[in-house]
């Protein structure tokens, strides 16, 4: 009996692609039918799900999906919170938008959060202003530039709107926070902004009061305090 | 936006034909690694938006699913990166780890271990073979190694990770 087949494999043959090697083994191996079976009852689960097609969508037309459940459910318990104050850069120049400034914000209830107590509860917000993609950072008061927004490489779509929740939720812990939000018409790959804000930090007389770097598009800053 | 690119990338059907027959297996590896469907589904997208504008590296694949595995451990390993980096920022992403079982619990665990003990190829190496289980030879196909460089490297890899006393169990 040769070895069993990988997982790769087994991936192979549920997606429907040849293999010929892989079937005179299986013709005869119990335990690599019932992986196969597995996989394919797996595949058909996951095909039914509610994200599958909206992924899809969001693949093929460009419109963002809505974020999982657990995100959704951790909003609605979200407390009851203070005002934001929210400052907004709007540069000339190539990256220039068509409706206003666009912003970017804490939120909590639908409200802009603006002062918060470590442990409350915040979600991100954005208003693109016209544009379709967002980058969303975080530099705290050490200095450290986190990318907040979106998980992946690149500046990911945004729905139209005012205040859009991004469906990221977070848990205030303590110091402060300076957001900078980067928006454009198309996408754009996220690390040369980190860097570009590393820089900018550096050259701040602290780092909360760090500029947003040009050239990435229109930009959107703003602060939460977080009180004891 | 339209993703679907021009005359040499994918129709909507045929990029809708491709979705439908990768896309479940593309999640249950996201998913495995992320913990979380909500950003499996991120990683999805990702992964299909990259195989749209880079269609061509796509089409010359001999073999499509080490394409998809390639991109896929990528994705996914960038985004626990970054979750790992915005903890300590100020603000803590809330968890939504479903509650699935002891072996997610350890890969969630390997994970973190690699995150912050091995190189970026180290991590994608250990990830396609712990946790999904390939041949070193497939390792190598995924990541377009030669079958030298993947038997050194994997060496390497185990040593480093026992040292870390981040190998899985049976792997020790």
């Amino acid at each position: 009996m040769s070895p069993h087949l990988s997982a790769l494999v087994i991936d192979e043959l549920a997606a429907g692609l040849p293999s010929a090697d892989a079937a005179a083994h299986l013709a005869t191996c119990t335990e690599c039918q019932q992986r196969l079976a597995a996989v394919k009852q797996a595949s058909a689960t996951i095909s039914a799900m509610p994200a599958f097609q909206q992924r899809l969508d969001a693949v093929t037309l460009g419109e963002p999906a809505r974020r999982g459940p657990w995100l959704r459910l951790v909003s609605i318990a979200l407390p009851v919170a203070a005002a934001l104050a929210l400052v907004v850069f709007w540069p000339r120049g190539d990256d220039v938008l068509l409706k206003g400034a666009p912003t970017v914000e804490l939120i909590a209830n639908e409200k802009p959060v603006m002062v918060a107590k470590p442990g409350d509860r915040v979600t991100l917000a954005v208003g693109g202003a016209g544009a379709t993609h967002a980058i969303v950072f975080g530099v705290d008061a050490s200095g450290t530039v986190t990318k907040l927004w979106p998980a992946g490489g690149e500046a990911a779509p945004i729905a139209p709107g005012a205040r859009v929740s991004l469906d990221v939720s977070f848990e205030v812990t303590p110091g402060d926070l300076v957001l900078l939000g980067f928006f454009t018409k198309t996408t754009q790959p996220t690390e040369p902004i980190r860097e570009a804000i590393e820089r900018s930090v550096a050259g701040a007389r602290a780092p909360l009061e760090v500029l947003a770097p040009s050239g990435f598009g229109a930009v959107a800053r703003s602060r939460l305090k977080v009180t004891p | 936006m339209v993703h679907v690119a021009g005359d040499a990338g994918f129709s909507r059907a045929e990029l809708d034909q491709l979705y439908r027959r990768h896309a479940p297996s593309v999640f249950r590896r996201a998913r495995r690694l992320l913990g979380r469907d909500a950003d499996a589904w991120d990683a999805v997208q990702e992964v299909f938006q990259k195989m749209v504008t880079a269609h061509q590296s796509f089409r010359g694949e001999a073999r499509p699913m080490t394409w998809l595995y390639r991109i896929t451990t990528n994705i996914s390993l960038n985004m626990l990166r970054s979750r790992s980096l915005r903890e300590p920022a100020g603000l803590t992403v809330i968890d939504g780890h479903a509650d699935d079982g002891q072996e997610a619990l350890e890969t969630r665990n390997l994970l973190q271990a690699w995150l912050k003990g091995l190189t970026e190829r180290e991590q994608e190496i250990a990830t396609l073979l712990f946790i999904d289980g390939l041949t070193q030879e497939e390792v190598a196909d995924v990541l377009e190694l030669s079958r030298k460089t993947i038997n050194r490297e994997v060496a390497e890899l185990r040593a480093k990770a026992a040292a870390l006393g981040a190998l899985p169990e049976g792997d020790s």
